[in-house]
């Protein structure tokens, strides 16, 4: 049952990364990075090697769908849901502030770390245009989203894969 | 060695990642073109998904305009037949042009090979985040969708495919700054390159001083670049500056196409080599 939550759980995140997102670059011309807070919930919830895991394929399925710089995403969001497993492991609150600060500032690190990364591996290219404005947008929304999202994913995980209800991490892993 | 890397589980993780990562990112980067089956497994398996996720959005637009839109149709049927009747004139001289232009193509040993099949694609998702500019089409390999074909707009050139899958396929916008398109002015045939600026506008780079370029100047493909065939509408000049001693102009433009709105667009279902404009 836990395969079939994360499978369900990526095919869910890749369909709003590309459909869903465009909704709110409709209203606030910006796009959350819905990747990113799946890979965030799976590290908070299930520790540093399946968040790493689940970052990297996630990121990598990013990079493929954007036609972007390949492995940039998979080694941000891998090391990402790393840091976050064993972060919350030694915080051990969750709370719905924690939750928006923890969406902050691991998109702040997500896109300074990709810029750095394709500042270094195609410098020809340069960043997009706009780059730092639309990311500065995706920020902001992941910050919002981020409670939203937890919230979420744990009632899915909780029909999905019942027995880990009430279960605290590191046992449920 | 087995027993120390599960001793150091973490740290045999995080290496691992980094190589892989790093790997990938390097073969990435001095990769020509073409797609990995890695590449194309992941396209496969996410185009289903997109195509069902955008489906319910779909039908409700269908069904918009199929039904709901419908209102105030006998007053448009009405003018479109007044302006009907009004172009059958032009079409006739349009007809007979379009013969006498293929009678001397015919006289001088050249012709155009036909029409280029096109097919309409939906689009199922767009990735337009900071990191690319890309569209996710419902047409694949299995529909004889390849790399480097011309996607397409009524209102203009859109892009081209840069990724084929099975059943969906990925689209490079001319606004994403790996883009370039080589352009002509329509008034008066003076050639540049199309492309993003690094700061994120549209501009006409190649330019001479001496090119008479004015606001409002229409760009459409010089059919040279070898993807996209001539005379189709790539952008429209916004700003011309510079002359004087520089070498070439500083011509901002704007792409035709308003890629927010787009739903569908026109793949050509022609490789490069086929085109006989080529």
């Amino acid at each position: 049952m836990t395969l079939l939550f994360f499978a369900f759980v990526a095919a869910g995140a890749i369909v709003f990364q590309t459909t869903f997102t465009q909704y709110f670059f409709d209203w606030t011309g910006g796009r959350p990075d819905i990747m990113l807070l799946v890979t965030l919930y799976i590290g908070v919830q299930r520790g540093t090697e399946s968040g790493l895991a689940t970052g990297f394929f996630l990121g990598l399925l990013q990079d493929i769908l954007s036609g972007g710089l390949l492995g940039a995403n998979a080694l941000t969001k891998g090391l990402l849901g790393h840091l976050t497993g064993g972060l919350v492991r030694s915080i051990g609150r969750r709370n719905w502030f924690f939750i928006a600060t923890l969406g902050f500032f691991t998109t702040v690190f997500d896109i300074v770390v990709w810029a750095i990364l394709s500042a270094l591996f195609q410098p020809h290219i340069g960043l997009k245009a706009g780059f730092w404005v639309a990311s500065l947008k995706t920020i902001v929304l992941n910050a919002i989203l981020a409670p939203f999202a937890f919230h979420m994913l744990s009632m899915i995980e909780g029909r999905i894969v019942p027995s880990s209800l009430n279960v605290s991490y590191p046992d449920r892993s | 060695m087995l027993q120390i890397l599960s001793e150091r589980r973490t740290a045999t993780l995080l290496t691992a990642l980094f190589l892989v990562c790093f790997t990938l990112m390097s073969l990435s980067t001095r990769r020509s073109g073409g797609t990995t089956l890695f590449e194309e497994v992941a396209l496969s398996i996410s185009g289903p998904l997109m195509e069902t996720a955008a489906a319910p959005k779909r039908w409700t637009v269908s069904l918009w305009s199929s039904y709901i839109s419908l209102r105030g149709l006998r007053e448009e049927n009405l003018r479109l037949q007044e302006e009907l009747s009004s172009l059958n004139g032009v079409e006739v001289r349009a007809r007979e042009l379009r013969s006498k232009i293929e009678r001397l193509e015919g006289l001088l040993g050249g012709g155009r090979a036909g029409e280029i099949p096109v097919r309409l694609a939906q689009i199922v998702g767009r990735n337009q985040s900071p990191y690319g500019r890309t569209l996710i089409v419902d047409l694949g390999r299995a529909d004889g969708v390849r790399r480097n074909m011309a996607v397409l707009h009524d209102k203009g050139i859109v892009g081209r495919i840069f990724r084929a899958g099975q059943t969906v396929s990925q689209v490079l916008l001319i606004t994403d700054s790996r883009s370039s398109v080589d352009v002509i002015i329509q008034r008066n045939r003076e050639q540049g390159v199309f492309s993003i600026s690094p700061g994120g506008e549209g501009e006409v780079r190649y330019m001479p001083t001496d090119a008479a370029v004015k606001v409002g100047d229409l760009l459409v493909s010089s059919g040279q670049g070898g993807i996209f065939p001539k005379g189709l509408l790539v952008a429209r000049v916004l700003e011309v500056s510079g002359g004087g001693e520089r070498l070439f102009r500083k011509v901002r433009a704007t792409p035709a196409v308003d890629f927010n709105k787009l739903e569908e667009v026109l793949i050509m279902l022609a490789a490069p080599k086929e085109i006989p404009w080529k």
